[in-house]
């Protein structure tokens, strides 16, 4: 249409639309002068404008959500409660959803009014915990009862679930007022007046909040301020109740405190430095918390920032906010200071109680005003004064300041981490996983299938034309039939090995023909052959299973779906009926035989693309598997194994936070999962997630009692003896995975035996996996660890050489070689490793990994005295990563090097995310303690805390091992007690293997030598100085430890000249450290 | 969030108003976490319109990205714009893929029980609209704009009037016009 046609056009309709509808049609004859055509084109569009009220006015992001949900709605998922009746209250819609549950608007049919009520989230109910805050929220609250705290009418439980019954407020949080900005000074005043006066009540009461933040509090439209969820309120220790609070379940009198040694609780952002520190809190954190409130409302950005959790929190304990005035030059300086007290470090630099902020608060509300009216009267006298007065100086002292450290912001950039277990576990995963495990079919006289039988599953041959059942077929097969304790089927990581000894890539289509050649190179007795027809309206599943040697079909099911959403049932039938021919006993089905559309998923796109996922993850690895796993859980977010599959991908990839949270969907999604999926998540959940060895240890036994012939039970157990430091019995069940042989944890073992200095059985480890192809940067890193202890330097080059421009295997050798390097004074060359190490890990995307070698660097620099580059690696590994192996070493290494309160602060951490776990109790932890009692010369106190590591010590930490003797030494040495600090050292020195490449191995001999000094065994110390230079022999010069050692050295006595030459005469035999 | 530096803000805020694959990659997961929310909020029943979520999504996108203290208003004009545009891009590209496996992967064949018994396809009408958009914009430019903004956007009238410079009445009129002919034209595609 010509551009002048349209804007006709356009006029025309616009004018028209003025008119009433039924003048519009004369209007236009008129206007449009005998040109039919414009009349024409004019009417048209004025008939679809009647019609396009509702048309897009919706926006896309609405519409395509409406879309999506409707979508899930038809799979039946997601609880509707909008409509129904819980007890006396209607519940009419949903008002919101938060961490800890969802909101509903609900009228109470007895009273006749509206309330609120709020349910646990599904995943909290399952909670234990959780649940028992939400009942101590109501509990907390119900005692309250104030105009500016949400009031709770009734705490009720129905039907299981337990929901509370509160106050409807109209109106908005704060968090949403302020998306629009900061607000105005008065509104900020009023507020903060209100918050406090609800405080102040609640503090009377010996309440804490302990999570005031924007989002929990509320402005009614009327204006009235409310403080909502009391759920992590607690009773006050040094404020006893004057009265006693009557409550609903008369629970609150013993009072227990669910979160202090469990989890971490309140939102990063708004605690206290107390609470960051996980000390015990009191009516001041909220103070603080407040402060942070006052600090947004005013400027309407945060004062604390971090790019991680730990650099957030780091931020509360140590920086100063941004001052106020510096954001927002017009805000009153008395508001600045008021703000500063309450954001004091040192609580009792603070505000002690809401009633003196409020003093403060009021004053400057009194100043305001009546500058305004000075102000003003200004004005009306002399109109060209124009300079505004500030308000008046408050009443708050200056000195308000807080000096702290300064924090070197610039190196708060790269990621970090892994836990030392999980190197353990990747290493026993080896490449492939899990889910198709050794099961054994009963012996069945029929089919003569004996207990060592295998199955090999084809691809199914699909003539239905849709590509949907491609993959998703077989993969539903294998997870169906590897629920059955008697069925064995082939893992997918020997079917991908064997293709590879076939020549073949590792996602060649299994056709009937190469899975009959698997069969036969694998030593299977059979193969399952699928295919899938669609014969009129009707699909047609048939299973064959074909003896591999001659082809002779020894069973067969056939099964019917009258659509395509029935298919995966019917497949079910199909299996089930399989198992019973191939003679599985009834009982044994019955146990296991959840459905798939239970236990896995009903959507055949989720089930292909989770196929999809483990095919990419065994063709290119764990990062590309991802991708398709992601989106098989959007399309079915209840699919239990996906996420664990998922978990363990981003385990594999060093995505720690990722991984952590996909194992928990995985775990609270347990109820719908197959029996031998739950132990793989439960497993994966307790020994990964909250790192609970007992219970992980109890899941593995049950494990075993229900699969007895599935050998990943065992190599598990072994990975998680290995971890605690038994390392014999870590063995034993290595040795028991492999003679079962569904599972290959050659890395796991081959450590297990370095451990204990079982070199030749280490090798033997190394070569068993080479020769069944397999291969993992563990197990390369192992061969190297190996060769130094053997002293051969030339195998370690080889391995070096070998790995070049391998990604996954570079950086792992490379940090390997870095750390020999160290080990051996060479502390230039290793940073140089280092670095190599971390940008090979940028080419692969890996961050936590290179935050893990920034957290290796962090410590080895503190343990050589370099306290300044320890703390800039430990700031670089600390910024990216959340991971408890970073957690740790950094926590170590500031300790070590001299930073306590960064110690302290991640050994909080430590300690709230993992309050049941061993290594982090008992290791961990005790170590980072005893650290920092030497720091303060404490050092009978630091042998003290040690004392719970003794059994653990030799545990696997994947850096530092026997860490906790090494320290405790330290600690004998400060006491002056030469003798006792010896034997702690000689640990190290004599167990090698245990120690592996770290560079305290080499320091110990030093120590060691410090310690015969001391009890005046000076031949022996001149011994160990000896030993230690000569590992030294071409270390760097300017070394600390090494100037402090020569130092001492030179001062004993012994003349100077000697030094030199003797190291000489030691030598390589010395570099290879004798074997334990 | 971290402290930014003047500097890096502008040049994100560059980087962004290019409309480069990396501001792709910033938007993408917030629109579709707020694609699931909206979902979620349905499926829940929750009534539409609720208060919680009349925020349009780029001004919350905004404020994550700049940090609070540095809001040029004529920056966020420009932003708003470049927003739209990779917010339509993102969801049709979202909708394509979801059409693309409800066809199987485009294969040629499709078998009966495949056909949703629903006869309305809201993915495809979707595709639709972008289609019909583009033809708008040949005929009018800056109607194409208003819709781009308003539907793909999620901005308000006024926010649409900010970013184009022009007066709330007009975009009114626009938005009017635009509906209508695209209705039409869509009637016509059917």
């Amino acid at each position: 249409m010509e551009p002048e046609r349209w804007l006709q056009v356009e006029d025309l309709f616009n004018r028209a639309l003025e008119l009433e509808e039924g003048r519009r049609a004369e209007f236009l004859k008129r206007a449009c002068a005998g040109d039919d055509l414009l009349r024409r084109e004019v009417e048209s569009l004025l008939a679809h404008e009647k019609k396009s009220e509702h048309f897009i006015e919706s926006s896309a992001v609405e519409v395509m959500g409406k879309i999506v949900a409707r979508e899930a709605s038809v799979t039946g998922r997601a609880p509707k409660r909008i409509g129904t009746q819980v007890s006396h209250y209607r519940i009419l819609a949903q008002l919101g959803s938060g961490g800890m549950g969802v909101v509903y608007e609900a009228e109470d049919t007895h009273l006749h009014r509206k309330v609120a009520l709020k349910f646990l989230s599904d995943l909290q109910a399952k909670d234990p915990q959780a649940l028992a805050r939400f009942q101590k929220e109501a509990q907390a609250a119900s005692a309250l009862n104030h105009p500016n705290i949400c009031t709770i009418h009734d705490i009720t439980e129905q039907d299981g679930e337990t929901f509370i019954a509160m106050e409807f407020l109209d109106g908005a949080t704060l968090a949403e007022m302020l998306r629009r900005g900061p607000l105005e000074l008065t509104q900020l005043l009023g507020i903060a007046e209100q918050v406090l006066d609800g405080l102040e009540a609640a503090h009377n009461e010996g309440i804490i909040h302990r999570d005031i933040k924007l989002s929990n509090i509320f402005l009614t439209k009327s204006g009235r301020v409310k403080i909502l969820d009391f759920g992590l309120a607690k009773r006050s220790v040094s404020k006893p109740a004057a009265v006693d609070i009557p409550t609903l379940e008369g629970r609150l009198t013993h009072e227990e405190d669910l979160s202090s040694g469990s989890v971490m609780l309140g939102t990063a952002a708004y605690m206290s430095p107390e609470q960051a520190l996980g000390k015990p809190l009191d009516v001041r954190t909220d103070i603080f918390s407040f402060g942070i409130v006052l600090y947004e409302m005013a400027t309407g950005c945060a004062p604390f920032q971090g790019e991680s959790t730990g650099m957030l929190l780091l931020s509360i304990v140590k920086e100063a906010p941004e001052p106020l005035r510096e954001i927002k030059p017009d805000l009153p300086e008395a508001l600045q200071q008021i703000v500063d007290k309450c954001l004091q470090k040192d609580r009792n630099e603070r505000y002690q109680s809401p009633s003196e902020i409020r003093n403060d608060l009021r004053q400057l509300q009194r100043s305001i005003t009546s500058e305004k009216i000075a102000h003003t009267e200004v004005q009306e006298q002399i109109p060209e004064a124009s300079s505004v007065a500030r308000a008046e100086p408050g009443p708050v002292s200056k000195d308000s300041s807080a000096s702290v450290d300064a924090i070197d912001t610039d190196s708060a950039r790269k990621p970090a981490g892994r836990m030392w277990k999980i190197r353990i576990a990747v290493a026993t995963l080896a490449i492939g996983l899990v889910l198709f495990a050794g099961l054994y079919a009963h012996f069945h006289e029929t089919y003569s299938l004996k207990s060592q039988d295998t199955l090999v599953l084809a691809e199914f041959t699909n003539t239905t034309g849709n590509p949907v059942f491609d993959g998703a077929l077989r993969e539903a097969l294998t997870l169906d039939l590897s629920q059955s304790p008697f069925l064995n089927v082939l893992s997918q990581q020997r079917v991908t090995t064997t293709l590879k000894q076939m020549e073949k890539p590792a996602d060649e289509r299994l056709t009937v023909r190469i899975a009959r050649e698997i069969c036969l190179r694998t030593n299977s007795k059979a193969l399952i052959a699928g295919s899938i027809a669609l014969v009129g309206e009707r699909y047609t599943l048939n299973l064959r299973v074909l003896d591999c040697q001659n082809e002779e079909i020894l069973t067969s099911v056939v099964s019917e779906a009258e659509n395509r959403n029935l298919v995966l049932p019917a497949l079910h039938r199909a299996d089930e009926q399989l198992r019973r021919n191939l003679g599985e006993s009834l009982g044994s089905i019955k146990a296991f035989n959840v459905p798939l559309a239970e236990a896995t998923t009903s959507s055949l796109e989720a089930l292909q693309l989770y196929s999809q996922g483990q095919a990419e993850r065994q063709v290119k690895g764990s990062l590309a598997g991802i991708p398709y796993l992601k989106r098989a859980i959007e399309i079915d977010p209840n699919f239990g194994q996906a996420y664990a599959s998922l978990g363990s991908m981003y385990l594999n990839t060093s995505q720690w936070a990722l991984a952590k949270s996909s194992y928990r969907s995985a775990y609270a999604l347990g109820n719908r999962v197959s029996e031998r999926e739950r132990f793989y998540i439960e497993f994966y959940y307790f020994q990964y997630i909250t790192d609970e060895s007992d219970t992980s240890i109890r899941v593995c036994n049950e494990w075993i009692r229900s699969y007895p012939n599935d050998s990943i039970p065992h190599s598990r157990l072994g990975a998680v003896f290995l971890a605690l430091g038994r390392f014999e019995k870590a063995t034993q069940e290595y040795r028991e995975a492999l003679r079962l042989g569904t599972d290959t944890p050659y890395s796991g073992a081959m450590l297990a035996y370095l451990r204990l200095g079982r070199l030749d059985e280490a090798k033997a480890m190394f070569d068993a996996a080479r020769s069944h192809n397999l291969d993992s940067d563990f197990l390369r890193q192992y061969r190297v660890t190996l060769a130094f202890l053997e002293g051969d330097d030339l195998t370690i080059r080889q391995q070096l050489d070998w790995a070049k421009g391998k990604p996954g295997y570079e950086e792992t050798l490379l940090n390997a070689q870095s750390e020999i390097e160290a080990y051996h004074g060479h502390v230039v060359k290793a940073r140089d490793l280092e670095q190599r190490a971390k940008s090979a890990t940028a080419a692969a995307s890996d961050r936590e990994r290179a935050a893990e070698f920034d957290a290796d660097s962090a410590w080895r620099e503190a343990e050589i005295g370099n306290s300044i580059l320890s703390r800039k690696y430990a700031m670089q590994a600390l910024a990216v990563s959340d991971s408890p192996a970073v957690y740790a070493r950094v926590a170590m290494a500031s300790a070590r090097a001299g930073d306590n309160s960064t110690s302290e602060m991640i050994a909080a951490r430590l300690n709230a995310d993992y309050p049941h776990s061993v290594m982090v109790q008992n290791y961990v932890l005790p170590t980072i303690r005893a650290l920092i009692a030497i720091n303060n010369k404490r050092p009978g106190q630091a042998i003290a805390v040690l004392q719970p590591a003794l059994p653990f010590e030799q545990g696997e930490l994947g850096f530092g091992n026997l860490q906790p003797a090494y320290v405790r030494g330290l600690a004998y040495l400060q006491l002056k007690k030469g003798q006792e600090a010896a034997i702690e050292f000689q640990k190290l020195v004599a167990h090698p293997g245990v120690v592996g490449l770290s560079v305290t191995g080499a320091l110990a001999k030093l120590q060691l030598a410090r310690a015969e000094e001391m009890s005046a065994n000076r031949d022996m110390a001149r011994k160990h100085y000896q030993d230690f230079f000569a590992t030294w022999k071409d270390a760097d010069i300017d070394i600390p430890v090494l100037m402090q050692a020569k130092d001492e050295y030179a001062k004993l006595g012994y003349r100077r000249e000697n030094v030199r030459p003797l190291i000489g005469l030691f030598g390589p035999s010395v570099l290879a450290p004798d074997i334990g | 969030m971290a402290l930014r530096s003047n500097h890096e803000v502008t040049q994100l805020l560059k980087a962004w108003t290019t409309g480069d694959e990396h501001a792709l990659e910033k938007l993408t997961p917030l629109v579709y976490g707020q694609l699931h929310q909206v979902a979620r909020r349905y499926m829940a029943g929750e009534r539409p319109g609720h208060a919680l979520q009349t925020t349009a999504l780029v001004n919350e996108v905004y404020l994550k990205l700049v940090d609070c203290r540095q809001i040029n208003w004529q920056d966020r004009a420009h932003f708003f714009a470049v927003s739209a545009q990779l917010m339509r891009r993102i969801l049709i590209d979202f909708a394509r893929s979801r059409d693309y496996q409800k066809r199987g992967g485009g294969a040629v064949h499709l078998s009966l029980d495949d056909t949703p018994s629903v006869c309305y396809e809201p993915d495809a009408q979707l595709l639709a609209v972008d289609d019909a958009l583009k033809a708008l914009a040949a005929v009018d430019e800056r109607k194409s704009k208003v819709v781009e903004l308003k539907f793909f956007g999620g901005l308000s009238i006024a926010e649409t009037a900010e970013v184009l410079k022009v007066s709330t009445e007009t975009v009114v009129r626009d938005w009017r016009l635009a509906k209508a002919w695209l209705l039409r034209e869509l009637g016509e595609r059917n």
